[in-house]
This record gives C-alpha cells, sequence and structure tokens, in this order.
C-alpha cells in the first residue's frame, strides 16, 4: 500500500473479496462519485463486512437520472426501493435509493446525493485509489476518520473501531492540522481520545 | 432472573477495550505484510458474510 497524499493517490494491490468486485463493477458505471463511511475502512483492511456501501454523486437533474437509470439497469443492477424511475428521482431528492445486482438485495449501494458540508468536503478533497483492476474514490482519510468518530457518538463502537483502524494505518501520512481541525468542527474530541 | 448490570457493563468495557486492542494488532499486521497476504485473510471474513 502506498499513500502519495500530494497526488491524493493511494496504490492498494490488495486481492479482490466479492464486496470489491461489487463495488467497482457499479462505480464504473459513474462518472462522478465519492465513496465514503464504513466500506472505506474495509477497503484498507478492516476484519467486517457490511451490507451497503454508501455512495454519493453531484446533484443530478431529471434528464440525466435517467440516462444513468438506463446504464445501471443495462450493468445488471436494480434499484431496491421502486422500479419506477420518477419515483426513484423523487426519493433520491428527498434522502437516498439503493441498488443492488438484479434479485440480490445484498450487498447494496445507498445512492444518495451531495447535500451538506461534509458531503461536498469529501468530494472536493476525494482520493482515488488505483487498484489491480480500475480505481475507486473515496473521502480523505482525515474526513473519514473525524467523521466515523461523530457517527460513533450514537453508541455504534463498529464505528469507533473504524476510525481507529483508518488512524492506525496512515498515522504516519496524515495531515494531522486538517484532522485536528476536522475534529474540532465535528465536535468529537473526547472520541478522538479513545483512538489514540 | 437476576441481573447484575453493573457486571454486565464492566464485561461489556472490557469486550470493547479488547477489540480496540486487537484493531492494533491487526493494523499492525497489515503494515508488515504485502496488500496480497493480508486481503487474502481479510476476504475470508468478508466472503463468509456474502455468501
Amino acid at each position: 500500500m502506498e499513500y502519495n497524499s500530494t497526488k491524493k493517490e493511494i496504490t492498494l494491490n490488495r486481492e479482490f473479496n466479492e464486496l470489491d468486485k461489487f463495488v467497482i463493477d457499479f462505480c464504473s458505471i459513474l462518472e462522478e462519485y465519492v465513496i465514503v463511511s464504513g466500506y472505506v475502512s474495509i477497503l484498507f483492511g478492516r476484519s467486517r463486512a457490511t451490507e451497503d456501501v454508501d455512495l454519493l454523486v453531484p446533484c443530478l437533474d431529471e434528464n440525466k437520472f435517467n440516462l444513468l437509470w438506463e446504464r445501471i439497469e443495462n450493468a445488471g443492477f436494480e434499484c431496491l426501493n421502486t422500479q419506477d424511475i420518477t419515483e426513484a428521482f423523487q426519493m433520491l431528492k428527498e434522502n437516498a435509493i439503493r441498488f443492488s445486482r438484479k434479485n440480490k438485495p445484498l450487498p447494496n449501494i445507498e445512492f444518495k446525493l451531495i447535500k451538506n458540508d461534509i458531503d461536498k468536503y469529501s468530494f472536493k478533497n476525494k482520493l482515488k485509489v488505483n487498484l489491480k483492476r480500475g480505481s475507486l474514490f473515496i473521502s480523505p482519510i482525515e474526513m473519514q476518520i473525524a467523521y466515523k468518530l461523530w457517527l460513533a457518538k450514537g453508541g455504534n463502537e463498529k464505528d469507533i473501531e473504524d476510525s481507529k483502524h483508518l488512524y492506525e494505518l496512515f498515522k504516519e501520512k496524515l495531515n494531522k492540522l486538517e484532522l485536528t481541525k476536522l475534529v474540532k468542527e465535528l465536535k468529537v474530541e473526547k472520541e478522538f481520545k479513545i483512538i489514540q | 432472573m437476576k441481573i447484575n448490570f453493573e457486571e454486565l457493563e464492566s464485561e461489556r468495557e472490557k469486550n470493547f477495550e479488547e477489540r480496540l486492542k486487537f484493531v492494533s494488532f491487526w493494523v499492525d499486521y497489515i503494515k508488515v505484510h504485502k496488500d496480497e497476504e493480508w486481503s487474502e485473510q481479510q476476504n475470508i471474513i468478508v466472503n463468509s458474510q456474502m455468501n
């Protein structure tokens, strides 16, 4: 594994599991996206699986969404929420929609539009992960660490473990000033102490 | 059934601490092994939950 923070690129020579193949196949359909949350930790070795992969895309108008929907379907995926394209677009504007391989609800992609400042930060500062086959765009590690700590405030220890995994793995390469800033902004100073 | 919640909470905390230690242990393993090696092991966990 090699992390070039200047180029915002990580080279990862991992063997693929079924979850990686699923994510790579889906992301290859998209033009612009960023993967956030649990799968980022799993990609870098966290010893757990997940039922869903959180993915953010820039704002789509209905025309663009319809074209994307067609590409997604042609690639063998389906929307789990509805088969109605207009309804799906409305649901996406409100919250999120899920896609999986046809007739296989697990795992699935939780597909969301970029809305808040955390989403925007993750997309703007995304990292490219070069894999043996293809590449993926993920949220910056500093944001992942801080955001997972914020999620852990809800009492989920799994999120603290995800955060610790990334912190320890990338400790030497992290932008410490940026991480400290994000920890402060998300008000997770207490949780940050737990993983150090 | 009498449940000792203090004892349960203490067990939960100890278990969490132990899991955090394992996170560190596993990260150390990843750092000193090739991507192909650690991922092969991780894939056993991930694939077992997928199939």
